[in-house]
Formats: structure tokens, sequence, C-alpha cells
């Protein structure tokens, strides 16, 4: 028998991606599975792929942009950022500061004997995260001292009094004032670092049940957790309170920083976004009021001089740091564009005025470090890096991570936990880096590179909290590179089935399970979403788009990209000036339209309304 | 492919960019066999034998004459350079190879603008010699390096090679100056011939111009260094100029600061400044703007570093150990003489960052002798940021 032969696989044997002999009008594949019916040649079906075609590369890329934007606005400017209606932020505005309503911590909780427990377990192994912040740190058990003999003769009572007119009148008085705040947000921040069970045997066991901080009465090991984290958020409270009452009220005064930065290694940001955005304008306001900037030494400076302008430039650098982390659409006036870019690249020259501090220019320590390495963020998220600027920044952090200090079992509990927070920071920058080199440039091996970075994060992370140091992992800096880290991976895998990578996505979940508890408000919308994703990829491979060579339409994208307006919806102001006008309407219109550029078919958008019903964004 | 052993350029182009990078970084400038002799090579008797050509497209030579001709005294060599041009011109690798120096910000090549009979190209030159090996119109580069016509970033060559009255009125026709980014001065030393005289008219115009490049003294004192300058309408650098240019780079000057003042404070934005070729250089007589964080040596035979003999005299010779100035540790029962100590320390140390200022990058290369007593800063040692060349002859170095 003589048969024609197609030039091509029948769709049959295309899709089940076996050797086709191409014989017409059927081929032998088919005739023996009995399908001589299904055998079809295609000819409009699209031009054989070669190794490495622009159109697979291309909806590759694609897809990585679309990411990159993704988690800009969900991870960096959503989660954290947003004021939620329910968790301890609503109970705070919804208060009004009502006076009676949230008790002092000190003398019904802690009695003085516990306070000066917590503050020396404190100075102990806490110290790197506030001693930079001090002159000298040994005023610090002095004025607590002072405190106390105050707070018990009573002239600073548990009630609360008025305390602007009593006591800015007399001038001494405003110093106490804010020292007590210091001690106060020490002791809160200490409370937060605090493992579980030595915290909650040093608390006063009667005012925990009237506070109602106690929900059940089993001493099971989660409980215990809940109640230490319910203790932190009372203290916390409490403590904003007064801080709020006082510190707009007061001259420019440097202790004021000292408070917020003490406050922002705990989740207060996360909890309190708006309230902790607030008060960080506030910072760097004072910041310049207060000329913290100019921290070079000179030739006759004194000790003293010395160790004040180290104090500030501890505090001028760890204020960027934050100030980066926390530039938001909401949160416009920044610090850290005071700072050049580490790197000498002629595109970032411009960048920033001329007038900038370059970090090259004073001394080295663990704050000056911070902020390169936040630099380094910066550079990778603001400008797009040219391959060569990707270089320089591997050399960079490699120079930094080797020349970190080694440490041992032996060290410190306080430089070890240093050391971790270091090291992280620079393994996940590292990452970023190598994030950027697979999405942008596709480089060999991108993936398996980037996956071993994930893995010896996530390494990084269970050996410190096996070490015994579980309390000391609730830094949020730990908890953004868990969820960066599992939202990109969790991303890849609904477009690519690998084992390997969904793997690194599960050990990444349970690590993040472990040490969710303090920032538990701000996470379980991410763990929501989350499983959302793993819905999608359910999504993505059930549904089949037939008559689209371009696989950028299908509905799983066009859920994404759907997210992706409802988050900037979300983040923009306007729409609130706008509510309720026909305005707000147009703004809809104009969104929906840039979405489907191409008429879409009834069914597909009845899939992505069905799943949309199912499994909503949660934000 | 059918010839096995044939490169296969398809396989080598699907290949990931970093590792096509590897690969040109070691193919350098050279993009065919036909180049001229090295400078060094110049007074060798060794001549490269071309092949003697039949064919080959004569127009050609014609053409970009002013570029090859002074090269006829080299058997073959013209012919030959003509016979490959063309087919170079559509070579995947090449275009490739332009692509990743885009992307990698490499300076592998010296890509500049040239005119060639009266239309405007962009010519691909060998980074030393400065030798055309390519060219090709403004829109076959774009689409090369996919980019549109305003995001190029290339340069003009003050040479005899080029007419630049001409060049640059071609350039104001086709609204291109904002495409320039360096101008280089190459063997002209003349202030008063016809190309210095016209580029500094057309200097202001170009608003992307952020590195300048001179190769002679007689430049360097009448353009770059402003010791002395007074006003000379027309034959200097306007201010406008000077505020945008981020880089200098000076070639072959003999010697720098000897018995002179090198000044480029009025060069108020310059971050980089790249010394190369010299046979001596003076540091102490530099006075540089606030701005200047680095300073590049390359290929100087004797450095005279900053002078800190009297900062020497300072050094207390206990706080000396492994080659490091230690700053004295003080313990909680140290008296007023400890902390007298550690200030006089202190005091050293600021002293050593003014000798510095405003550099924070100091970066040499093949320097032969360094002359002096140098006190480094380690933290600056530690990051890479001050590199010293093994190979360079030292009198002594100290970290601090």
């Amino acid at each position: 028998m003589h048969s024609i032969k197609a030039d091509h696989p029948c769709t049959v044997c295309q899709k089940r991606k076996v050797k086709c002999d191409r014989k017409q009008p059927a081929c032998q594949n088919c005739i023996e599975r009995d399908e001589v019916e299904l055998c079809t040649y295609d000819e409009n079906r699209a031009p054989k792929r070669s190794r490495l075609t622009p159109a697979a590369d291309k909806f590759e890329s694609q897809l990585l942009f679309l990411w990159r934007e993704y988690e800009k606005l969900w991870i960096r400017d959503t989660i954290g950022q947003c004021q939620n209606n329910t968790g301890p932020s609503a109970s705070l505005l919804m208060e009004n500061f009502d006076e009676s309503s949230i008790q002092d911590f000190f003398g019904t909780l802690f009695s003085k004997d516990s306070v000066f427990e917590i503050l020396d377990y404190s100075l102990q192994r806490y110290g790197w995260l506030f001693f930079g912040f001090f002159t000298d740190i040994s005023e610090l058990p002095f004025k607590m001292e002072e405190f106390w003999d105050d707070f018990e003769t009573g002239s600073l009572s548990t009630q609360e009094r008025d305390i602007t007119a009593q006591q800015v009148a007399r001038n001494s008085s405003l110093d106490n004032l804010l020292w007590e705040l210091i001690l106060r947000s020490v002791i809160t921040m200490t409370i937060y670092y605090m493992p579980s069970e030595g915290l909650i045997s040093l608390v006063n066991k009667e005012a925990l049940r009237k506070l109602q901080l106690d929900h059940s009465d089993s001493d099971s090991k989660s409980n215990a957790v809940k109640v230490h984290y319910n203790i932190f958020h009372h203290c916390l409270k409490f403590l904003l309170k007064k801080i709020l009452r006082t510190i707009f009220t007061l001259p420019a005064d440097i202790k004021t920083l000292q408070i917020f930065l003490i406050l922002s290694n705990t989740s207060f940001l996360n909890i309190y976004p708006s309230l902790g955005n607030n008060m960080l304008v506030h910072c760097i306001h004072l910041v310049k009021i207060l000329n913290i900037k100019d921290f070079k030494l000179r030739v006759n400076d004194s000790a003293y001089v010395r160790l004040q302008k180290l104090t500030m430039h501890n505090i001028w650098f760890r204020l960027s740091s934050i100030d980066y982390t926390r530039s938001t659409p909401n949160k416009l006036i920044t610090l850290h564009t005071e700072n050049s870019s580490i790197l000498n690249r002629k595109n970032l020259m411009n960048d920033y005025s001329v007038d900038s501090i370059d970090v090259y220019d004073v001394e080295n320590n663990s704050e000056s470090l911070r902020w390169k390495l936040t630099s380094l963020e910066r550079d990778l998220e603001e400008t797009t890096p040219s391959l060569k600027t990707l270089q320089l920044m591997k050399d960079l952090i490699i120079n930094f991570d080797e020349r970190l200090p080694t440490v041992t079992r032996k060290s410190s509990p306080n430089i070890r936990f240093e050391n971790f927070i270091l090291k992280l920071h620079c393994s996940f920058v590292l990452w970023k880096v190598l994030r950027c080199e697979y999405t942008q440039f596709g480089f060999a091996h991108g993936l398996q590179k980037l996956c071993l970075q994930t893995n010896r994060i996530t390494s990084l992370v269970s050996n410190f909290i096996q070490e015994g140091f579980l309390e000391c992992s609730a830094h949020p800096l730990c908890s953004h590179v868990l969820c960066v880290l599992i939202a990109f991976h969790s991303f890849y895998c609904i477009f690519h089935d690998s084992k390997e990578v969904s793997a690194l996505v599960d050990e990444a979940l349970i690590l993040l399970s472990i040490l969710s508890e303090p920032m538990q408000i701000t996470l379980n919308s991410f763990f929501d979403n989350i499983s959302r994703f793993q819905e999608l990829k359910t999504l993505w491979n059930s549904v089949e788009i037939a008559d689209q060579i371009d696989k950028l339409v299908h509905p799983t994208l066009y859920i994404l990209k759907n997210d992706i307006v409802h988050l900037r919806n979300n983040l923009n102001h306007k729409s609130y000036l706008l509510k309720g006008s026909q305005e707000e309407e147009m703004l809809k219109d104009e969104q929906k339209i840039i979405l489907s550029p191409t008429v879409l078919s009834s069914a597909f958008l009845e899939i992505v309304k069905e799943f949309d019903l199912g499994h909503p964004l949660n934000i | 492919n059918a010839h096995g052993g044939m490169f296969d350029t398809e396989l080598f182009l699907s290949l990931s960019i970093n590792i096509r990078y590897h690969v040109y970084f070691f193919l350098g400038d050279t993009v065919q066999k036909v180049r001229p002799p090295a400078k060094s090579d110049i007074f060798n008797n060794t001549v490269v034998n071309y092949p003697k050509v039949e064919e080959y497209d004569s127009s050609l030579a014609e053409k970009y004459s002013k570029h090859v001709s002074v090269y006829d005294y080299i058997p073959n060599f013209i012919s030959n350079w003509c016979c490959v041009y063309n087919l170079l011109r559509h070579d995947k690798i090449i275009a490739d190879r332009l692509r990743v120096s885009f992307l990698y910000e490499e300076q592998w090549f010296s890509v500049q603008w040239i005119l060639v009979s009266g239309q405007l190209e962009i010519g691909i030159f060998t980074a030393d010699e400065q030798f055309l090996q390519l060219s090709y119109t403004s829109e076959e580069y774009c689409r090369i390096l996919h980019i549109a016509k305003h995001e190029l970033r290339i340069g003009i060559n003050v040479s005899d090679i080029n007419d630049i009255d001409e060049l640059c009125k071609e350039i104001r026709s086709q609204w291109l100056f904002e495409t320039v980014s360096y101008i280089s001065f190459v063997n002209c030393w003349d202030m008063n011939h016809k190309n210095v005289l016209s580029i500094i008219s057309y200097l202001e115009s170009f608003n992307n111009l952020t590195m300048l490049r001179v190769e002679s003294k007689n430049m360097f004192h009448n353009l770059i260094n402003t010791q002395g300058v007074r006003e000379n309408p027309g034959k200097t650098i306007v201010y406008n100029v000077r505020q945008n240019v981020l880089e200098l780079q000076l070639y072959t000057l003999r010697d720098v600061g000897y018995k002179a003042v090198v000044d480029l404070n009025r060069w108020e934005h310059l971050r980089c400044l790249l010394i190369s070729g010299c046979e001596f250089i003076d540091l102490n007589s530099f006075s540089l703007p606030p701005h200047c964080k680095i300073l590049k040596l390359r290929d100087v035979k004797y450095v005279v570093w900053w002078d800190q003999s009297s900062l020497l005299k300072q050094v207390n010779t206990q706080w000396i150990s492994n080659g490091e100035i230690k700053r004295p540790t003080i313990g909680n029962d140290s008296g007023k003489e400890k902390e007298e100590e550690e200030s006089q320390w202190f005091k050293l140390y600021v002293q050593v960052i003014q000798t510095y200022q405003p550099l924070n990058c100091i970066e040499l290369y093949n320097i032969r002798r360094v002359k002096g007593n140098l006190i480094l800063l380690k933290r600056l040692v530690m990051e890479s940021r001050i590199k010293m060349p093994k190979e360079t002859k030292l009198d002594s170095i100290l970290l601090i």
C-alpha cells in the first residue's frame, strides 16, 4: 500500500508525545489504539519548536515579569501594610484611646523583681537590637531603679493622669517621661523575644486572669505561646497609648528615635502598619531636626563626642534600613534616598543627591553592613540592574558573608542572634540576585542555583531554631524572607511540575508555620493565598484553551492579572476620594479594558468567575 | 550539523548568556584576523603575511579610506579587510557579541559615531589602536541591540580621521545629541586644530555627555586642569558641560603633577578619575572635587603616594602588630593615660582618612613602583575598595 506521509505528527501523537509514523489517513498508533477517527493532521499548527524558541522564552519571561509586579504589590506593599479590620490594630483604633480600657502592665502583670529579671535577660541576650542606639547602656538599669522608686512612691501612679499639664511643666520630668517610655519599650521588646515558658513563670497569674489574656487553662505548649503573644499585644497596646500621647507633644528628642527603633524589632510595624508609618515619618523629621546625619569623625573629637557620633551613625543606618523596607505607596516620605548606592555604577550615580551619605566614608559595623545589604536590595528592586551590576553585587555579598565573624556554640546568644540575622540577610539578598539572573537573563542552571540558595536559607533558619532560638526567629526579617521564598516557588509550581521545587515550598511552609505565631495576623492571609495558588495549579492543568496559540491567554493568568488590579486598587487612595462618584466607575471600567484587550469567550469568563467565587483573594 | 567538526552557530547561540559572556570575554576586541600591529609591535620586524585576495569590493577601500588607508604599507592588508568586511556585518555571532557586551556594560569595543561619505554610521573600533573593524548604520545597530535609537550611548573621537564639524552637523540634523555619552581626544594635541575648536563649540549640546578622555599633556593642561586658567572663551570647556561629566580618563600624559598642581575642583560632579600610561604621578599635587570617590591608576611607572610621614611619626610603636595599627583597648579600670592614648589613636586615624578624602576607592593596576610609606584604611582594604597589586614595589604598608 502506498500511503502519503504528512510532514508532521498527528494531533493525537503530539499530545501523547509519542513517535508518529505520519501515515495518512491514520497513523499506526491510532490504528492500534482503535481510534482511527481521532487521527487528524492539523495544518494550521504552530511551527516546529527548536531548542529555545523565542515564543517559549517569551512566555517564561512574561510570566516572571508578571510575578515581579505581583510580588511587589502583594508581599511588599500589602502584607503588613494594610490596616486589618480584625485583630488588635482595629481594636486600637476603635477604642479611641479610652482611658480605662487598658491597664498598665507594670505593677499588675509584672512585679518589680520580674521586670528587672526581664531587663537582665534583655541585656544578656538581645543587646545587639538596641545597644547601638545608646551612648551608655549601663544607664538603663540605673534609670529603671529610679523609675521604680518614683513609681512606688506614687508620683507616677498606675492611674492615668493628664501628663502634659503636670509633668511637662516640670522640666526635669520631661527626661524622665521619655526614659520611662524607653524602659517600657525595651521590656516590651524583650517580652516579644522571650521564651514563652520563662515569661509566663514571671507573670502574675492573678492579673493574667483578670485581664482575660489567658483563654484556656490547659497547659499545652501552643497555649503557652498564645498567652505569651497575648501578653505582648497587651503591653504593646498600653505602651503605644502612652507613646502617642507624649511624643508628638514634646520637643524634638533623640529618645523618640530610640523608642521607635527598639519597637521596630518586634512585629509592631506589621500589626499597626499605618501607625508605624506615621511614627516613622515623625522620626524622619526628627532625624533632620536633630541633624543626626553629622556623624563623620573629626580630628579633635573627644571620646564622648566619638561615642555620640557612633550612636548617631547607628541610628541613622538602622532607620534607613527600616525606612526602605517600609517604603510603599502608603508612605512616600523617605530617608533612605539620602544614602547613595554602594555600587559604583554610572546609572546609579545620578539617582541620589550629591549630598548623600556614602557608606564607605564612614566606619564599618554591623549597622552599616545591614544598610549595605538593604542598599543592594534597593538597587535590585528599584532599578533594572545590568548583568555587570549583578556580578558586582554577587562579589560584594560574598565578601560580606566571608567577613562575618564565625560563631561557635560557645559564643554568647547575643552574638549568635545578630550573626544569624546578618547571615540571613546576606543569603536573602544573594537569593534575590540569583533570581534576577534567572528570571531576567535566563542563566544556565539558574533555577537549580536559586533552589540551592532557597535550601540554604531554610536550613539556616531551621538550624537556628533547633539550636534553641525559636523565639529569636520571630524577628520580622525571618518571616519576610520565608514569605518571599514560598511565594515565588509556589508561583513557579503553578506552571511547572517540579517535585524538587514543591518539596522546597513544603519545607519552607512548615518552617513558616512554626514561627508564624507572633505574626499571625499578617500571615493568615498569606497562607490563604498560598493555598489559593495550589487551586490555581489545578485550574492551570485542567483547563485547556483550544483556539489560542498564545499561552498567556488562560484563565489562570487572567485571575493573576486580576489580582494585581485588585491589589493595586486596594492601595489606591484616590479611590477613597472618588468613593460613590461616577469617576470611580470609570476607573473600574478602565482597568477592565486593560485586562481584556481581546474579547474573551463566555466559557472563559465563566471559569474565572467560578474560581473567584470559590477562592477569593485574601487581602 | 552535517560537517561534524564545524562550529555550530545555532547551538552556541542557544547557550545561556553567562556562558557566552565568558567566551566573548576571551575574544576581547578582536573581530577578525585583519588588524594593524599593536603599538608595541611597530618596532619589531615581524610582519604578518596576509594571503593575496583577488576578488574584493574595492569600493569599500575607497569608502573607508580615511580609516584604513594608513595601513597600506602592510601588503594585502586592505584587500583582506575589504574581503571580510561585508560578511562580518551580517555575522550572527558578532551581533550577539555586541548585544552581550551591551547587557554587561562591557567596553570591549570602542563604539563611535563616524561619518562615511556623508552618512552617519556607528563604527566598532578596537579598544586600543582605535582601528575600524566594522560599521553599522544606526538602524541596524539598534535592531541588533533591541533598543530604541535614543537609548544609544556611544562616543565621538576627536582625531584627524574624523571631520568633527561635519559629523556634529549631521548629528544635529538627526537630533541625536543625547546618544553621545563620551568624547575622546585621540592623537590630538593642537588646541587650534579645527576639530578641537568645533567640538568645543558643540559640547554644550551633548546633554548626556558623562565621560571625557584626553590622550595628551597639552590637551590635559588646556581642557581638564583648571589650575590658573583664565576666561578663554571658545577654547575651554564651559561650566554646564563640566557639571555633567562624571568621569575623566587621562592617557599617556608622561607626568602628572610634577612641580605642578593638578586642580580638578571645577569638575564639581566628577565621580571617577582614571589615569593610564604615565611615567610619573605625584598624588600630593592633586586637588580633587568633593564627590570624586574613585581613582584608578593603570600602567604607571612611578607613583608618589600621599605624604604620610608626619602621620607615621605619631604612631606609637606599641600599637603595631601584624602590619596593623591597632586601636589600643581600654578596660573598665583604665585611667586618664589610657584614654589619652585612645584619643591619640583616633586623631591619627581621622588624619589618615583626611589624606585620602574624598576618595574611598583606589584601584592600582600594573604599577611598577609606589614611593612612600603607606598607611591604608583597613576597612577599605578589607572590602577591596583599595586594591594594591602584589607585583608593585612598595616601601611599607600599614593598615589602620
